[in-house]
């Protein structure tokens, strides 16, 4: 028997390591913090070296745009003066759309209502798989960081965190196929489920057959799952798919967010105020005023 | 001391291996699907140790990958594991020390990693992989992958041949 066991003990480790992978994938499923306490560790490892490679790269980057880049600036300068005066015709435009924006963002009580706070994060580190979509930020648990809170960036929603070190947070991005986040449609207040797909894509599923569903419809965190604040933006629907049969429609759906440009991110607290107020007038005009007041100006100036 | 060396070293490629494959290789080809550093290292493991302490370091690196990820613990374990018995089983029939035979065992054992990671997504999580983008995914990681093995390769191995110890792979 043990002569078996020498000769084939390549084969017979190799198994029984192949099931203990499956029991740890089965345990790890079961409890989502189990990857996390390793996690945290590694990244405290390799977050270091990212935010050293970071900083060399801003600073390239900085030496490029402020130094090299004035090489070719003479003969840049009179296209930029002719584009001056275009963009000063353009930009008294967009001055008049931020001053409506930031009026109605008062009438809605972004600012003072729904109190949103949350820490401002740099993205240092990418994703270590092709299969899994997540991104890492500067900021973790000395910061008051912790698994399980929102992340978003100018656009929209970008993911949740997921393994927080001292200094460093992990964050699953909703275009990973192991993200899910409960949704509703702006315009007509149908729900759904927005899951992420492999390909950095979004789709829109459990939505009824019956809702009123368009190509360019917002959709926005529906806040019902208790991780995403109400009214994050996730992005629109580009096309829909209704089968012959069957009680929903799936929809795919264009992100919001530019994941592979991210560079700056926002970190909601735990326990934020909603952003879509119970309001009456609030959600009438955030389901249906704002972006018809808003976007003509913008693509019509 | 020679192989308190070898662990060394090896950590000191794992961390720079999953900053490689992460964020390095991202900042310069935004979106783009890395090469797996991380099974480079199990085909090299596998090319110079296929031992039973082989396999239990395959293991160990698929298991540092997963908690690199911080989603799920096991997928690439088990690919590792999966990717190593393949490259043992197929370096005894192939002139292993050839760079385009590494890169060859490199590019199957790349794809046999994903299958068994992706097969493991849907199985546990449910994961629908059945798509051309999968294909892709699959396809790019594995042509990059192959490419860059030798390279990775005779890195280390240049340093092996310059120490008087030696690795005890």
């Amino acid at each position: 028997m043990i002569e078996l066991f020498r000769r084939n003990s390549l084969g017979i480790t190799a198994v029984v390591l192949l099931i203990v992978s499956a029991q740890l994938m089965s345990a790890s499923v079961a409890n989502r913090e189990l990857p996390q306490y390793g996690a945290g560790l590694i990244k405290t490892v390799i977050a270091p070296i990212e935010q050293v490679y970071h900083e060399s790269l801003e600073s390239v980057r900085f030496t490029w745009n402020r130094y090299l880049w004035l090489m070719d600036v003479e003969k840049e300068r009179n296209e930029f003066q002719s584009r001056v005066k275009e963009l000063e015709k353009s930009n008294s435009a967009f001055i008049e759309v931020a001053k409506e924006n930031e009026r109605l963002r008062e009438l809605l009580g972004f600012k003072d209502d729904t109190g949103l706070k949350g820490t401002v994060a740099q993205v240092i580190g990418r994703s270590t798989s092709n299969w899994i979509h997540t991104i890492t930020i500067d900021r973790g648990a000395d910061d008051g960081i912790a698994s399980g809170m929102a992340v978003v960036d100018g656009h929209g929603l970008v993911g949740q965190t997921t393994a927080v070190s001292s200094n460093s947070a992990q964050i699953l991005i909703v275009t990973d196929s192991n993200s899910a986040v409960d949704t509703v449609i702006q315009r007509t207040r149908a729900t759904g489920i927005v899951e992420g797909q492999l390909g950095k894509r979004l789709r829109l599923r459990y939505a009824l057959r019956q809702d009123d569903i368009q190509v360019g419809d917002r959709i926005v965190s529906s806040g019902l799952d208790g991780v995403f604040p109400k009214g994050l933006v996730l992005g629109t629907v580009i096309s829909l798919q209704k089968e012959a049969q069957g009680l929903f429609q799936t929809a795919k759906v264009k992100p919001a967010v530019d994941f592979n440009r991210l560079e700056t991110v926002m970190v909601l607290m735990k326990n934020q105020a909603p952003i879509e107020k119970e309001n009456p007038i609030a959600q009438a005009i955030a389901a249906e005023q704002v972006t018809a007041v808003v976007k003509p100006k913008v693509s019509g100036e | 001391m020679s192989n308190l060396r070898t662990i060394i070293v090896f950590a000191i490629a794992v961390v720079f291996g999953l900053f490689v494959q992460g964020t390095f290789v991202r900042s310069f080809a935004p979106g783009a699907y890395a090469p797996d550093i991380i099974l480079i290292l199990v085909v090299m493991v596998a090319l110079s140790a296929p031992t039973t302490w082989g396999v239990v370091g395959a293991f160990v690196l698929g298991l540092l990958a997963d908690f690199s990820t911080a989603l799920f613990l096991g997928p690439n374990a088990a690919g590792a594991i999966v990717a190593f018995c393949f490259v043992v089983f197929w370096s005894r029939k192939v002139f292993a020390d050839r760079w385009f035979a590494v890169s060859a065992l490199t590019f199957v054992a790349s794809n046999l990693k994903s299958i068994v990671c992706l097969i493991m997504f849907a199985l546990y999580a449910g994961v629908d992989f059945l798509n051309f983008n999968s294909l892709q995914i699959l396809f790019v990681e594995a042509l990059g992958s192959a490419f860059l093995a030798p390279i990775v390769m005779k890195l280390l191995y240049i340093r092996r041949s310059t120490s008087s110890r030696g690795y005890s792979f």
